[in-house]
């Protein structure tokens, strides 16, 4: 099963965690798309006088996101990431004609969220949060998002989509 | 030196930095305060939740702010922290100064082109008055060598590499 990894890169901790939950998933026999891991040479071209485009980031991405049976995407900080956003916005809209895509995981790890959903207001923005939780679940734990990820893998084997 | 290391402190991933510069700091001589470890010395915890009056205590025993600026924002408790310290600059000698580290790239650019202009000015004046913003701790690290008059050394290993994170 093909999933995609979606949240904030704009720090080394940001960049470290998702490496960490994308290890984490492959260990568990997923095939993974990081977008940092491709992003990389792009950075490269970047710092070397070749500019790149929202153009260009998005198409890439793209290509990831609607290639992929489900996407694990990090919610944490005071706001959802747009890019992250527009992203789970994306694969909600893609799942509605496509029975290969099983759905979104959100990961939040972030304290002040749970803060927020404990007194009763939405942890993220609630619409965002609509998209997640329609066709999937908000997780605590890497170990929680895997749960998640193999019961839909399951599912898909059953309905003869995998192998 | 006693050092008071700040940042966000939301997720377990932003405090597992904070944790790993106060490691480094310390085994630079330095004291560190974070307020993610609940005091001075380290619990092997990172998960206090420091109140007001000892986050303010520590800022007084302070000589040095090191600041995480990440974010689109600054994190709000991060810049409160940095306003009481410049307010407290004001009437002890003693203290050297604010120390910024600014990694987030939407602020910045992914080569750090745009620097710290981006930041809010007030709260960039409070560091820039006796002290200034770098893109990595190491860069930090040497500054803050400088102030406590160690001797100079080859420069530190950056602990998350540029593209993943801790090496």
């Amino acid at each position: 099963m093909k999933i995609y990894t979606a949240g904030p890169l704009f720090t080394p901790y940001h960049r470290a965690f998702i490496a960490r939950l994308a290890q984490r998933l492959r260990e568990a026999g997923f095939i993974c798309y990081v977008p940092h891991e491709r992003g990389v040479t792009k950075e490269i071209e970047w710092a070397s006088g070749h500019p790149r485009t929202a153009k260009g980031i998005f198409e890439m991405d793209y290509e990831m996101v609607a290639g992929v049976n489900a996407i694990v995407a990090l919610l944490d900080d005071p706001d959802v990431s747009s890019g992250t956003a527009c992203e789970i916005g994306i694969f909600y809209g893609l799942m509605q004609h496509d029975p290969s895509k099983k759905g979104i995981v959100g990961l939040l790890t972030d304290a002040q969220a749970w803060k927020r959903a404990q007194v009763g207001a939405p942890p993220v923005n609630a619409f965002t949060l609509g998209c997640v939780e329609d066709v999937g679940k908000t997780c605590r734990t890497i170990e929680e998002v895997i749960d998640q990820m193999n019961t839909w893998q399951h599912e898909l084997r059953e309905a003869g989509v995998l192998d | 030196m006693k050092v008071f290391l700040t940042g966000i402190i939301a997720t377990p991933y932003a405090r597992e930095y904070l944790s790993t510069c106060a490691a480094i700091l310390r085994e630079n001589g330095f004291e560190c305060y974070t307020p993610t470890e609940g005091g001075w010395h380290p619990t092997g915890s990172d998960q206090a939740e420091s109140t007001l009056q000892e986050d303010y205590q520590a800022l007084e025993q302070a000589e040095a702010v090191v600041a995480v600026l990440d974010g689109y924002n600054v994190n709000d408790g991060v810049a409160g922290q940095i306003g009481s310290f410049y307010a407290l600059m004001q009437r002890d000698g003693s203290k050297k100064g604010i120390l910024g580290i600014l990694h987030d790239t939407r602020v910045a650019r992914w080569d750090w082109s745009a620097g710290a202009r981006a930041l809010n000015y007030y709260m960039l004046g409070c560091v820039e008055t006796r002290g200034q913003v770098f893109r990595s701790f190491p860069e930090a690290l040497a500054e803050l060598r400088r102030w406590a008059g160690h001797a100079e050394r080859s420069p530190l290993k950056d602990p998350y590499s540029p593209g993943l994170g801790p090496a």
